[in-house]
């Protein structure tokens, strides 16, 4: 089994040679959205989750960090860019295969309205944060990183459709995309993309009986994930109330 | 040829392993672990 683990982790290699995961990532981030469209449903999620989780497991192959890092940024990033513009100039398109999306956007306007929402309440929030980050830390071993991916593509999904209904009723665009997207969930994502290299390495590591890298990187790794875990956790305690009134400002 | 045999098996292991049962977890929620929390 470690060999077949280490022949799938080989299968993108090829792309990562003159810089041609990025157009690979960018196009596993969408066009399975785009493939969506006319049917409907949350496959496409999975369907990106695996290509770019073909394409990260190469980087990890070869302890590319930066290329591992930049392969969830440019995927996710083209991913969300497609999702937002769909929410706001064709909901309709978009609500089907944005799975949860709506609800997760008629919750975010009451909280954005009223001040309050019991989600965000640090008793309720910050335990949750802890079990998030345990469980992806868990599963990603238990999946090389596939299962934090297809995860990674349900919850990115919840706030492009809530982005996308922001910016389409929005009297001031600019400053809802800049904080529409919470600065919280953005150092989360980037948490998680340190998190799950590091942990989808000791897995396939220990599969396939080879060494990938020295123990210094994977404590820099596991600093890093901690310090984006401390900002997620520090921005969602202290700047809730100045991102939520700007997007009350935002929509008027 | 047994080679062969044993890189199949080994395809198929992995595939049932990572494929079937990561999906199996996730479909679940991973509630026989930690749950995964959803929104």
């Amino acid at each position: 089994m470690g060999a077949a683990a280490w022949r799938t982790a080989s299968l993108a290699d090829g792309l990562l040679a003159a810089k041609r995961w990025i157009p690979a990532a960018a196009m596993g981030g969408t066009l399975p959205l785009l493939a969506a469209l006319p049917w409907g449903g949350g496959w496409h999620q999975g369907l990106s989750g695996l290509l770019l989780a073909l394409l990260w497991l190469a980087a990890i192959r070869r302890d590319a960090m930066g290329i591992g890092v930049g392969i969830i940024l440019v995927g996710f990033a083209s991913h969300a860019a497609l999702a937002i513009a769909l929410s706001c100039y064709a909901p309709a398109l978009a609500e089907p295969v944005l799975i949860d999306g709506a609800a997760y956007w008629e919750a975010q306007v009451r909280w954005i309205r009223s001040g309050w929402d019991p989600e965000y309440e640090l008793i309720n929030w910050l335990p949750a944060h802890v079990q998030l980050a345990a469980a992806v830390a868990l599963f990603s071993y238990l999946s090389l990183g596939g299962i934090a991916i297809l995860h990674g593509f349900y919850e990115v999904d919840l706030m492009n459709f809530y982005v996308g209904r922001l910016l389409a009723g929005a009297e001031r665009p600019l400053p809802c995309l800049l904080v529409g997207w919470h600065p919280w969930s953005v150092m989360r994502g980037l948490c998680y993309a340190f998190l799950v290299f590091e942990v989808a390495s000791l897995s396939l590591s220990r599969l396939s009986g080879r060494v990938l890298c020295t123990r210094a990187r994977r404590v820099l790794r596991w600093k890093v994930a901690a310090l984006f875990f401390v900002a997620d956790c520090g921005l969602k305690a202290f700047a809730l109330e100045p991102v939520r009134a700007t997007l009350e400002r935002c929509l008027g | 040829m047994d080679e062969e045999g044993g890189g199949y098996k080994g395809w198929i292991i992995f595939f049932l392993i990572f494929g079937v049962g990561n999906l199996i977890l996730y479909l679940t929620t991973g509630i026989f672990l930690i749950p995964i929390p959803r929104k």
